[in-house]
């Protein structure tokens, strides 16, 4: 008996446990869920989001509730708490084509209206095409991080043996010069890997001469590797003339033993094989920052692909409402203050000054005395990608430019962007259709990438799966709907 | 007879010493792994005997998560009150079912069966948990959702007590006038050491490599175990592999823990079992006194 | 269902009559603290089960969400793979119950024999560890093995020979029983080694004055003795023979595109399918799709052990 009543208090326990302490403020509490990479304490966001408060109830009249989650875990934690009240602003992927998603299952608040009455302060932040990005059926739902976009196509090689065998990196600015080098270095170095993935069997991140266009994830334009991009004609990867190409200069390099042989069950970064020297070389897009910055002991080559972006690459991180947000408005004031306010944003991405980053005598932000990337407690300087207006922030020392926002401006003039720019392809009632040729594409894509088998041996039976399960047909309604577009347009 | 019998006793060893080698042998080279060099690794792959050693990476899993000792104490205590709160409702659970002469005694077993299959998904249990009892970031987010009590370790238990425990006992027990509780305490529990023990170490399990509760209701780093740092880590990598695109050259200030740590914190994660579970053993011994009745 | 108040009938008091159920009280208070936990944990978000056929959207709720009637199974058996990833899963786990039973209770049995005590103990350390790998961790120590280059099973076991393990399907199947095997054999075996030393010792006792040999006792003491624990662990493996370890069948094999003929289960594909869709409908019906097809087989499987030996069914 004793211990079922002992039970019982356990129990009873728990339950008061459970009712919440009741908050009493004045002011419109609004959370907002964010998604980070470093290393941080609850001590130092809690510090953060006192100094944030302090400002927000100055200028603004609200406070805000801070919720970092591990990047890895933010979709499906989002997710969730998008269920309930809980969460007001988030941070959200759309590089998949998840925006669609979002909006197909209401979870995010049409912002259009308010985006129309809002100062034109605020609207004067976004360019035509990052709203376009954030954009689905002419409605807006959420504004994308302002940072520079899209990227080119290079190679990272290992210092060393560039210098011992004398190669001019900066001539590499074509798949067949690289296939020179490699086969020269193959020689001379038959002991480590030519050429790795750039991540895991992720041969290279940017997808080379193959851009997705409609905000899918199934239909593809053929994309040049220097000048305009025109082509209008979509269809499946596999048969896209760029990914062919790319495949069949793979394809040989790996029969010839160029590219490692797990290639598809890496795990590992190319940067680090490389930077080791435990590989050659691994291909990597960039952009405005030279790469030799992030790995030690490289050299990077030419330009292989010009800079290139489409709607996904430019809106691929965005901030919206959640539609079960109890304070739409007051979330949306804040959402407004994150993109104008610099005193806000520097706050929240680098955290405290004299704290969590400092100013040094340039007026450029850097680490403070003793602090690196692992023991900084904030974290926020370490991952500044993931908040939502990057060009706010002072520069970083590391930086190699001194107005951060006029050089993004300028490289976001010189990408390049494909015809079908902006057109948006509705696929919330094709769900099953995207489900299916997720798993044809990924039983494909990396092992062809990767070269380790030949496109031509497996290309029937693509077509076949394509067929059945109807991608022919939908890429056809595809394209008649992106030629009415185009014909609108012109 | 004899000879023979030394025979199969050596037969015996022999076979569970190979197991016992190939249960080791991995879990080597992954300590081994954890303790060489990064370059080496990466340049000449996985060893039993690697070339350069060192500590880096256990000095890097103190340094930079100063949480891991903090993990650490979250574990046993989650684990210590859960595996607790699971035997009582287990245990008190088992037992009814397990007699004989309970009416309705096939409803409430199908009752808990049918959990065992069924469930309504995660959203559901989330804006339960959430809403209703405000759960999140609290302690008992690691506790009370889906692993207090599991229909598995019921129906072991009440098999147990099925095949194991005469009913002369207890009704014999009854005779001299003891309650249900005091049989159950005095009787069943006593005699049913191994399973106890055994289940002891399964929840016990369950809780120490939990790491769901933590992703779906804890946000609160102050709260964080050490298999969910461990699931963290595994998880980002995951992403940064399928969607580092999304991010721009801006992730590759972000990188992928090199494999030396993912083995590092595997084998933290590991250690205290492997320590703890000697001290179980001594109570998977033999209950005597069930002979002893009948004859 | 008659309400007799005590003293009605007490002599022959029905199983279900409320004189018996009051003279039980004291077992049904044992049984409330579970009940409750249940109905908290387990029935009150069952409801969710109607997403399955919802399409669901989140400013709606669970219940305010449109039907959508059975759409949200289609995508399961959208492509040829359907009956692949069908195959797959019971497959697998057809030879998963049958060979894991299998080494289990011979582990269990054979540590039982062993007379050399602290031998045993250390034995059932050891084969603890595996089952406190986690599977990501074992697809690491997995690549160590089977690199093509690297590892240690081309290197050191087959001369440097340079096999392509993970692209060559016809090996999978018995790799992935292999790790399956190892990884829960020692745990497993825990459960059948407590059974065999609740053992009655009693029965051993006269087997022996019976002129048994240890082969003897074992066939007619140890093995009906762990007769209704196999039964009650099979009957609950057939009830989840449609789903399957998906850290096993994705990060073991590295998620390699050319091994999908043999590695796609279920869970697999779900993943796959849904991380782009992040449908919480779709994962419900292919949730409730695994669940009842395991009912039906266990409730089947149940029949037939009750008509042949009652008290192992479950119910």
């Amino acid at each position: 008996m004793k211990k079922f009543v002992a039970v019982l208090l356990c129990v009873l326990m728990m339950l008061s446990a459970m009712i919440p302490a009741a908050m009493a403020e004045d002011m419109v509490t609004v959370s907002l869920y964010i998604p980070t990479l470093a290393p941080y304490t609850e001590e130092a966001i809690q510090k953060v989001q006192a100094a944030i408060n302090e400002h927000l109830a100055e200028n603004y009249g609200i406070q805000t509730k801070l919720v970092y989650i591990e990047i890895g875990n933010f979709e499906q934690a989002a997710n969730l708490a998008m269920t309930t009240p809980e969460l007001d602003i988030t941070c959200y992927f759309t590089d998949g084509g998840q925006l669609a998603n979002y909006v197909r299952n209401g979870q995010l608040i049409d912002l259009t209206d308010r985006f129309e009455a809002a100062p034109d302060e605020v609207k004067s932040v976004f360019t035509e095409a990052e709203l376009k990005a954030s954009s689905m059926n002419g409605k807006l739902y959420g504004f994308v991080r302002k940072y520079q976009y899209g990227g080119y196509e290079t190679v990272v090689m290992n210092k060393d043996i560039v210098e011992e065998m004398g190669i001019d990196a900066a001539s590499i600015d074509s798949m067949d010069k690289l296939g020179e080098v490699l086969y020269q270095v193959h020689e001379a170095h038959p002991e480590i890997y030519t050429l790795v993935p750039q991540s895991s069997k992720d041969m290279t991140w940017i997808r080379p001469y193959i851009r997705s266009v409609g905000l899918t994830t199934f239909g593809f334009l053929n994309n040049a590797d220097h000048g305009e991009l025109t082509d209008t004609q979509i269809k499946s990867m596999f048969e896209t003339d760029s990914f062919r190409d790319f495949c069949a200069y793979t394809n040989k390099w790996y029969n010839d033993g160029l590219i490692m042989a797990d290639a598809i069950s890496n795990t590992r970064e190319g940067s680090d094989m490389v930077t080791a020297g435990a590989a050659f070389a691994t291909l990597h897009n960039a952009d405005i920052d030279p790469l030799e910055m992030f790995y030690p002991n490289t050299v990077t080559g030419g330009i292989i692909v010009d800079p290139m972006a489409n709607c996904a690459d430019i809106g691929n991180l965005q901030f919206g409402i959640s539609s079960n947000s109890a304070h739409p408005d007051e979330a949306f004031t804040l959402l407004c203050a994150l993109y104008t306010d610099a005193k806000l944003h520097t706050l929240l991405s680098f955290g405290i000054e004299g704290e969590h980053y400092v100013l040094n005598a340039d007026g450029k932000a850097e680490y403070p005395e003793g602090m690196t990337a692992e023991n900084e407690p904030y974290g926020g300087f370490t991952a500044s990608a993931t908040y939502p207006n990057y060009l706010l922030n002072p520069v970083r020392a590391t930086a190699t430019v001194d107005d951060y926002a006029a050089t993004v401006a300028e490289w976001d003039d010189s990408v390049r962007v494909p015809a079908a720019f902006g057109f948006f392809y509705d696929t919330s009632d094709k769900g099953d259709f995207v489900a299916a040729y997720k798993n044809i594409e990924e039983k494909y894509r990396d092992v062809l990438l990767t070269g380790t088998v030949a496109l031509d041996d497996v290309l029937p039976a693509i077509q076949s799966e394509l067929t059945a399960i109807g991608f022919y047909d939908v890429i056809a309604d595809m394209q008649a709907q992106l030629d009415a577009y185009l014909a609108e347009q012109a | 007879m004899v000879r023979n019998d030394r025979v199969q006793q050596i037969l015996m060893h022999a076979f569970m010493i190979l197991l016992v080698v190939l249960c080791v042998a991995p879990f080597l080279l992954m300590v081994m792994s954890s303790l060489t060099e990064e370059a080496t690794l990466t340049r000449n792959g996985y060893s039993f005997f690697p070339q350069v050693f060192s500590l880096e990476t256990y000095r890097y899993i103190i340094r930079s998560q100063g949480t891991i000792l903090h993990g650490y104490v979250m574990t046993i205590v989650v684990t210590v009150i859960g595996t607790t709160a699971n035997l009582l409702l287990t245990i008190l659970f088992a037992y009814p079912l397990s007699r004989k002469d309970l009416p309705y005694r096939g409803v409430l077993s199908f009752i808990l069966f049918f959990t065992m299959l069924f469930n309504g998904g995660l959203v559901p249990t989330y804006m339960m948990y959430a809403q209703t009892f405000h759960i999140k970031n609290t302690i008992w987010a690691l506790i009370v959702p889906g692993l207090m009590m599991n229909a598995f370790y019921v129906i072991m238990m009440r098999s147990f007590f099925q095949s194991s425990i005469p009913v002369a006992l207890i009704e014999a027990a009854k005779l001299d006038g003891a309650t249900e509780f005091r049989i159950l305490r005095s009787v069943i529990v006593p005699l049913s050491k191994p399973m106890v023990v055994t289940l002891v170490l399964m929840v016990g399990l369950n809780y120490w490599n939990d790491w769901a509760n933590g992703l779906y209701y804890v946000t609160d780093q102050g709260l964080f175990t050490i298999q969910m740092i461990l699931n963290n880590m595994i998880k980002n990598i995951e992403f940064l592999s399928r969607n580092a695109s999304s991010l721009g050259v801006a992730a590759s200030q972000m990188r992928i823990p090199q494999v030396g740590i993912r083995m590092g914190i595997a084998v933290v994660a590991v250690l205290p079992v492997l320590v703890i579970y000697p001290f179980l053993q001594k109570y998977f011994v033999k209950g005597i006194v069930i002979g002893g009745v009948k004859g | 269902m008659s309400k007799k108040k005590r003293g009605g009938a007490v002599a022959i008091k029905p199983e279900g009559s409320w004189g018996n159920v009051w003279s039980h009280r004291e077992l049904y208070l044992m049984l409330l603290p579970g009940l409750i936990y249940l109905v908290i944990n387990n029935y009150l978000p069952i409801g969710g089960l109607v997403m399955a056929f919802k399409q669901f959207d989140y400013s709606k709720g669970i219940f305010g969400s449109p039907w959508a009637g059975l759409k949200n199974f289609k995508f399961l058996f959208a492509t040829r793979d359907a009956a692949i990833m069908i195959r797959n899963t019971l497959g697998y786990n057809a030879v998963f119950i049958v060979l894991g039973t299998v080494l289990a209770i011979a582990v269990a049995v054979i540590m039982n024999e062993l007379r050399n005590k602290s031998a045993q103990k250390l034995y059932q350390i050891f084969i603890l560890i595996p089952y406190l790998i986690s599977m990501v961790v074992v697809s690491y120590i997995g690549y160590a093995f089977l690199s093509t280059d690297a590892g240690f099973i081309n290197k050191s076991l087959l001369g440097g020979q340079r096999l392509n393990w993970y692209m060559t399907p016809k090996y999978w199947p018995f790799i992935l029983t292999f790790i399956y095997l190892w990884k829960t054999f020692g745990y497993n075996s825990i459960i059948y080694y407590a059974t065999v030393i609740g053992i009655d010792t009693s029965l051993y006792e006269a087997a022996v004055i019976d002129g048994a040999n240890r082969w003897q006792s074992l066939w007619h003491v140890t093995l009906p003795g762990l007769r209704p624990t196999i039964i009650t662990l099979t009957l609950l493996a057939i009830g989840r023979v449609f789903y399957s370890d998906f850290g096993l069948f994705y990060q073991v094999p590295m998620d390699s595109g050319l091994l999908y003929d043999v590695t796609t289960t279920i869970d697999v594909y779900v993943y796959k399918g849904l991380i782009v869709l992040n449908d919480v409908g779709r994962s419900a019906a292919a949730g409730f799709f695994q669940s009842i097809c395991g009912f039906l087989l266990v409730m089947a499987a149940n029949l037939v052990v009750s008509k042949l030996d009652k008290d192992s069914a479950l119910f």
